[in-house]
């Protein structure tokens, strides 16, 4: 079991020790630690489908930022905006029901999705 | 450019697009009471026509401001120089209001220079300045300024070369053939020559505007301060 | 809502004080029209509800009630809590989330709308802030850390994640702001008059919601005479003596007696506000029928997204019921 205050213990040794890295294993969850990156502590993650809850038109970018697609492998928070559905003027939110990795896209720009779609995949963090 | 004279006269009457929203009417002939009372009474007129949101009076010219585009612009400026045509003045008997006016000072910093650059000594800009009832003309350029006609000739002056970022409202200044007090804060490229403590606008009194054009201004001088 | 960071020149404005130019009081009013029409449009407010225009940025507020929002305008990183919002964007808030507007990545001003509009008092027919006379908006002045708003609404049920609305037009290279020939257009020589329309004339940093000096090749008259005072309305291009144009705006003196050369049409004042300091302008030349065409195409624009915002807003609270 990781608590809050496991992790807490575990950051104050590594500072203690001068550590930047420490990797634990208890039973089948792991943790890695860096100090000093942006690189998120992945305890264990498990596949979330991201589902339209609109219909559309699908624009992979925001209209008013080309080429800002997210690609698998992208670290996402929950409740950003991750494609858009494209109706008459308006546009919906396909949105991270979690924080995570995006691991699939399975829209191209321009395709029509209906309500329900499994538009992503993410895989959330613990 | 000669500033020091009354503006150019203009032959015939005109009108001219301000964007798609306003239309301007330029009066012909000369800058005096007589044609002023015929922007007054076209004001009146043309605020009572469809689309119209206001008519507003400037300096022998109006502006008329509409709600929405108009289908043709054309007709409607016809219109307009048809009813200057019509020669209908409006003779208001407006307020008399006398302002209290502290004559330089701190209040009043160009009026040294002004003084030297008229050859006038302080105490005859003061007595000329003070003399003449000011019909208000038409009111702008900012909330309850007034444009007043009648400033003495000996006091026509080019305004100053570099504008001053800000003077406090009250602050009563001439340039040109013109003379006006603030209402408040703001930028001038007038002459500075004194300051009075009226209210000319006010959002919360019905009406806003302590005067209004056909009213008239005397300048009381409180104090001459060199 | 509680402000909890601001710079300068933050004000509340709706479409502006209409009515009361012949007492001298300027139309002030939101610079980019068309962000509040979209915010409004989104939110199913009022045409005329009154939202806080954000000329700098950071800006910071934190809400302090479940509220329907919409963020429009210039393209800034604003940040939901942690989570990056799109541009022209509405969502559903709930007390004690914040919201934080920083970098701009395109445009100038950023607006902030609420269901119903913001909660201040309408003074002489408007909530739009009076700067210069100090009335309006709140407490007559800009923004600042520490102030308390509220909207007049609070939901209007938007789709889960939000609502957007699609960009009027993509343009890229210079902006484009179409002009009608004003009164003093042919007093000016040939030769200014085309360097007006070919030139990409600088936006200068002194350019605020008074107006944008424009700096350039230099506008001569053939014959230079004084004009006697006149109206003035948002969008006058005057040239004075020194040659270098001043576009006038929002904020802009309800007289003047500069010569003025023409009005950048209506549709296209929200392009001159987000053209920050150092961004190219070039004018076109429209006549009053293309004038009146461009005026129908941004209005068709907003209806649509009024109405598609409107059947989003109904088909998500049909779903939530």
């Amino acid at each position: 079991m990781i608590t809050v205050d496991l992790l807490d213990d575990l950051l104050k040794r590594m500072q203690a020790a001068g550590l930047s890295g420490l990797e634990v294993q208890q039973g089948d969850t792991s943790i890695i630690m860096r100090l000093g990156s942006a690189v998120p502590a992945v305890a264990s993650s498990k596949p979330v489908p991201v589902r339209s809850q609109s219909l559309g038109t699908f624009r992979a970018s925001h209209p008013r930022r080309p080429n800002t697609a997210f690609k698998p492998g992208d670290h996402v928070l929950k409740g950003t905006a991750l494609g858009y559905l494209e109706a008459s003027g308006t546009l919906t939110a396909i949105v991270a029901p979690a924080t995570g990795t995006l691991s699939e896209v399975l829209a191209s720009d321009g395709d029509l999705i209906g309500f329900g779609s499994h538009v992503f995949t993410l895989e959330e963090s613990a | 450019m000669n500033m020091h004279s009354v503006p150019a006269i203009t032959d015939l009457p005109r009108f001219s697009l301000l964007g798609m929203t306003a239309i301007i009417f330029e009066a012909p002939g000369a800058f005096d009471l007589d044609h002023q009372r015929r922007i007054w009474a076209m004001a009146d007129i043309a605020a009572t026509w469809p689309n119209v949101r206001e008519a507003v009076p400037g300096m022998t010219n109006l502006s008329v401001l509409f709600h929405r585009p108009l289908a043709d612009p054309q007709d409607f400026g016809g219109k307009l120089v048809e009813l200057w045509n019509r020669g209908v003045s409006k003779d208001v008997d407006g307020r008399n209001i006398d302002i209290p006016i502290i004559y330089g000072g701190e209040g009043g910093p160009h009026l040294q220079e002004v003084s030297e650059m008229t050859g006038l000594c302080v105490d005859d800009v003061v007595a000329i300045h003070s003399a003449p009832t000011y019909p208000v003309y038409a009111v702008g350029s900012h909330a309850g300024y007034c444009y007043l006609g009648g400033l003495d000739q000996r006091l026509f002056l080019p305004r100053r070369s570099v504008p001053l970022l800000s003077i406090p409202g009250g602050s009563l200044s001439i340039a040109g053939h013109q003379t006006g007090v603030s209402a408040s804060a703001g930028p001038s490229g007038w002459h500075t020559i004194g300051s009075a403590k009226a209210a000319f606008f006010d959002p919360q009194r019905d009406p806003p505007s302590l005067l209004a054009p056909g009213d008239t201004i005397r300048f009381h001088p409180e104090k001459v301060l060199m | 809502m509680e402000i909890l960071s601001s710079t300068p020149l933050a004000t509340i404005q709706d479409l502006g004080r209409f009515d009361h130019y012949h007492d001298g009081v300027g139309r002030s009013g939101a610079m980019d029209g068309l962000a509040l029409a979209i915010g409004n449009a989104l939110l199913g407010n009022d045409t005329n509800a009154a939202a806080i225009e954000i000329p700098l940025l950071p800006f910071k507020l934190r809400f302090d009630e479940d509220l329907d929002i919409a963020i429009t305008g210039a393209d800034c990183e604003a940040l939901f809590d942690d989570v990056p919002l799109p541009p022209d964007w509405a969502l559903s808030v709930k007390a004690g989330q914040t919201l934080t507007l920083s970098a701009i990545r395109e445009g100038c001003r950023a607006y902030i709308c609420v269901v119903g509009g913001f909660d201040v008092p309408e003074v002489l027919g408007s909530r739009s802030t009076q700067l210069r006379e100090t009335f309006g908006g709140h407490e007559g002045r800009m923004l600042k850390k520490g102030d308390r708003l509220k909207a007049l609404g609070t939901s209007v049920g938007l789709p889960p994640g939000g609502l957007g609305a699609t960009p009027f037009r993509q343009e890229t290279g210079p902006v484009t702001a179409r002009v009608l020939p004003a009164a003093e257009y042919d007093r000016f020589t040939a030769e200014s008059q085309r360097s007006f329309w070919t030139t990409d004339w600088q936006v200068t940093p002194q350019s605020n919601r008074n107006g944008y000096r424009l700096s350039g090749p230099n506008l001569t008259m053939k014959d230079a005479s004084e004009l006697r005072s006149h109206g003035v309305v948002p969008g006058t291009i005057q040239v004075p003596m020194g040659g270098q144009p001043i576009i006038q705006l929002a904020d802009a003196a309800t007289m003047g007696g500069y010569p003025k050369f023409g009005t950048v049409i209506e549709p296209d004042h929200w392009r001159l506000a987000q053209a920050k300091p150092g961004t190219a302008i070039r004018f076109v030349e429209v006549d009053y029928p293309a004038a009146l065409a461009a005026q129908a195409e941004l209005d068709a624009y907003i209806a649509d997204i009024r109405a598609a915002a409107g059947r989003q807003r109904r088909a998500a609270s049909g779903w939530q019921s």
